[in-house]
């Protein structure tokens, strides 16, 4: 259940390798000197516990942060995701009131903007990279598929098209999941392999408090599509099902072009966004 | 040689605080300038123009060393700014990459201009004199401890004494392996690493090389899906020590490992990345690991933000005392009881950024971690902070060709924190942004312009008034204008000493025409460059209030930027 899940997002354990971890290179210790380290470790997780260590952290966490130090822990947690912000976007409904074309234009604080580009549903056109880090919370656990799940789906955005300097320069992909088929999968984009899911064969085996990066693409011609990604978690336990969610705990989403926009317009040198249309009143022709 | 044409210009009293503040006790209520020295390019032997990114600043107690491009070093006095000496280029050698001050040493690491990238020479100098004291050891990097000097060869760590240059003891790398150094007084650290495959931190004497504790790092290689198409081959690794003989290092793997001064190690937390300074030469880079009197404190960016941090341990118990905002550059300076590192910028929008004008700075107590951000009396575009010792602080401006002949000169200040028991001068009064254009003037693009007010925070103190705004045009074609009063100055000349640094090292050439009042008031129109493309700005100042103006034509600013003055001059 997503919700369930979702307070588990954007944590990390306490601080500290646990005890064990790299105890071949510690080589003797005296018996103080232990002392001080079970101190040091000890003293780590009770600082994590009143959230005094990642004041910052935390506060970007909201409630359920602590869900793991009352016993509920996932096999893994996400300590960071986050999407590639190259491509063009596209908004659902044209930019209309008053604020938000303050907000379009003009240049908002970082917290309105964000704000402003959920409401709008704001979406990559053809394609998003989400680049998630796991973080292992079991002895050993094994992901044995992710997949792409599609909470909702419709017409491809047309109200407004946002295109960031420098946006076109995308990086290799090398698996993709196509949300447009029936049931997407990630597949490789090249080689022999080319039909058969990439998690198939490739899985991904986590210790605790080991790290993982996943790097994730995603495309879309026909339709927009609001998802998130599920992770089929083997553990010693059983095998359970962990939902990976966007930045800010909230659902991917991607969008197939448009034939048309309602408008379009290019990141402005100043901050915001402009209409790149040099004329009357405003006859600038510098080259931008 | 050259006799160098070393300028002292000005040796300034400031004017921010009341002089007579007791110097060592209060609270830190601002920077109080000690004296400021121009260098120009022949000061370095140099015979053309030097790029900004080629100057590097090694403070000392003793003695503070520039140097810029050609490999010539000049010296000077720390508290007063005096010329002590200066050093020519080494023949046959290219410019200096570091410098170090091995007790009363100054060791110079010169590139050797054969092709071979990071292999250099040492040479070091006596700093009062200038007098050479020995060269020609090969090095590719180099680190110092009170009396020796550690120099990196592919095969060892050589350690040689600081006053003759001779070869004291070698610490042989294993054949295949690379190794990174650091060192403090007495703790020369060394790590080998050899592929992916092992790593091994040493510490040891830094005069007889004697191991004091070595540690074989368990090295998980960071894991990627899809696998990245060229797997590293070797291990990134860095390694830093701190005053103390605490050690840090870190294997670019999520888990920075750090170590008390006995070798045991401390708890971080997993992910956290050690700020390490790779960014300018100004600073030598400059650790992320500094010994305070109860611990070490090391700086780290954590979190999906990146939020940087200074966080002090206790030496005993490896508990954490405090953290505090962290460097958003590069990690601290600590001299005269105190931390210090640049404040950086705040706010990320174009228009309305850098803000505001003067340069900041934050210090932060070391007991307690609290911190105070206090304004520089400069502006920020020609301040950049490189260092600090015996409880000044050092900053630099970028290089800049006067037209009377002096060519890259650039510019050396010295500051002294203010400590008052007093609180600090409330600010003087900043105008509303929003009112320093009327609809009226609006109305000369077109009418129906909106405004939109952002308000911001000083130092911990949100400003009244909103000191941004951002004019929305009837039409999605328009132009966007934007006003943002970037400092209100305690006098007028004060203000107009800021707008002159500020035309002349952050607008510089981008300088398109200006207009000045008899009553002393400016225009000066510029250009500001964006991946995004060109935009256009005006600096407006009048009285002791200094105003930036921007839209995306330069008619648009022509026209409104009389207005705005105007409006300043008639509010």
């Amino acid at each position: 259940m997503p919700r369930a899940r979702r307070a588990k997002r954007n944590r990390r354990g306490p601080a500290g390798p646990p005890p064990g971890t790299e105890a071949p290179e510690e080589g003797r210790r005296s018996g103080r000197a232990l002392l001080t380290w079970v101190a040091g470790i000890l003293s780590a997780v009770i600082a994590a516990v009143v959230g005094v260590v990642f004041t910052g952290w935390f506060g970007s966490l909201g409630p359920g942060a602590f869900d793991e130090l009352s016993g509920v822990a996932a096999p893994f947690t996400v300590a960071y995701v986050s999407i590639r912000d190259d491509p063009d976007l596209a908004l659902r409904e044209p930019v209309a009131t008053a604020r938000d074309r303050a907000i379009l234009l003009g240049i908002p604080e970082e917290g309105e903007r964000a704000e402003f580009m959920e409401r709008h549903h704001a979406a990559p056109v053809g394609n998003v990279t989400a680049i998630a880090v796991l973080n292992g919370n079991r002895s050993s656990l094994r992901i044995a598929d992710l997949r792409p799940r599609i909470l909702s789906r419709g017409p491809v955005s047309a109200g407004a098209l946002l295109r960031p300097a420098g946006a076109g320069e995308a990086g290799t992909i090398e698996i993709r999941a196509d949300l447009d088929r029936k049931a997407p999968r990630f597949m490789p984009v090249e080689g022999n392999d080319k039909d058969t899911p990439y998690f198939e064969s490739q899985q991904i085996d986590l210790a605790r408090d080991e790290r993982a990066t996943l790097i994730m693409t995603f495309t879309a011609r026909k339709a927009y599509y609001e998802f998130d990604i599920v992770a089929t978690v083997v553990t010693g336990d059983g095998t359970e099902e962990v939902v990976i969610r966007g930045p800010g705990d909230r659902p991917f989403r991607v969008t197939g072009p448009a034939p048309d926009y309602r408008a379009e317009y290019s990141e402005s040198p100043q901050g915001g966004w402009a209409i790149p249309t040099p004329g009357p009143p405003l006859p600038d022709t510098k080259e931008r | 040689m050259r006799r160098p044409a070393v300028l002292v210009m000005v040796l300034l009293i400031c004017l921010t605080v009341p002089s007579g503040a007791p110097a060592a006790a209060g609270e830190p209520v601002a920077w109080r300038a000690v004296w400021s020295v121009a260098l120009d390019a022949a000061a370095f032997g140099a015979t053309g123009p030097i790029t900004d990114y080629s100057y590097i600043v090694e403070p000392s107690a003793r003695a503070l060393a520039v140097t810029a491009g050609t490999g010539g070093i000049v010296v000077l006095d720390p508290p007063t700014g005096r010329l002590l000496s200066t050093i020519p280029p080494e023949p046959g050698l290219a410019e200096v990459t570091r410098m170090r001050f091995a007790g009363g040493v100054l060791v110079a690491l010169r590139w050797s201009p054969d092709g071979r990238y990071s292999w250099g020479r040492l040479t070091a100098y006596d700093p009062a004199t200038g007098r050479r004291l020995w060269g020609g050891r090969a090095a590719e990097e180099a680190a110092v401890s009170r009396e020796a000097v550690a120099a990196l060869t592919p095969s060892s760590v050589e350690l040689l004494d600081a006053g003759t240059g001779e070869t004291t003891a070698t610490m042989p790398l294993q054949r295949g392996c690379t190794g990174k150094l650091a060192a403090v007084a007495d703790v020369v650290a060394v790590l080998e690493i050899c592929g992916t495959q092992r790593v091994r931190l040493t510490t040891a004497d830094p005069t007889t090389g004697r191991p004091r504790w070595t540690r074989d790092l368990a090295y998980r290689a960071p894991r990627q899906w899809p696998p990245p198409a060229e797997p590293d081959t070797t291990v990134k690794a860095e390694v830093a020590v701190a005053a103390d003989g605490s050690v840090l290092v870190d294997l670019a793997d999520d888990h920075p490992r750090l170590y008390a001064p006995d070798g045991t190690r401390l708890p971080m937390e997993t992910g956290a990345r050690p700020s390490w300074d790779y960014t300018s030469a100004d600073t030598s880079g400059r650790p992320p690991i500094i010994a305070l009197g109860g611990g070490p404190a090391y700086t780290v960016s954590s979190g999906p933000s990146g939020t940087e941090r200074i966080r002090a341990l206790d030496a005993g118990t490896g508990l954490l005392r405090w953290t505090s905002p962290g460097p958003r550059t590069k990690p601290p300076i600590a001299t005269g009881g105190m931390l210090v590192t640049d404040a950086g910028e705040v706010y990320s929008a174009r228009a309305l950024d850098p803000w505001p004008l003067v340069g900041r700075l934050l210090v932060t107590d070391p007991a307690t971690g609290e911190t105070s951000d206090l304004a520089l009396p400069s502006a920020g575009s020609a301040a950049t902070l490189v260092g600090g010792a015996g409880g000044l602080i050092f900053t630099r401006s970028p290089p800049y060709d006067e037209s009377g002949g002096l060519k890259g000169a650039v510019r050396l200040t010295a500051y002294r924190l203010v400590r008052a028991s007093l609180a600090r001068a409330p600010l003087p009064a900043w105008p509303d942004a929003c009112g320093v254009l009327t609809d009226r003037d609006l109305r000369l693009l077109a009418p129906g312009y909106l405004a939109d007010p952002h308000a911001r925070t000083l130092a911990g103190v949100r400003l009244t008034k909103p000191v941004g705004c951002v004019w929305i045009p009837p039409a999605d074609e328009g132009d966007v204008v934007s006003v943002s009063v970037q400092w209100v100055a305690p006098s007028v000349p004060e203000a107009r000493r800021l707008v002159e640094e500020e035309v002349r090292y952050g607008i510089g050439q981008a300088r398109t025409g200006s207009v000045q009042a008899p009553d002393g008031s400016r225009i000066v129109y510029y250009e500001i460059g964006d991946p995004a493309g060109t935009f256009h700005a005006a600096l407006i100042s009048t009285g002791p209030v200094i105003v930036k103006m921007t839209a995306l034509t330069p008619e648009s600013l022509r026209h409104l930027a009389p207005r705005a003055l105007a409006n300043l001059q008639g509010a």
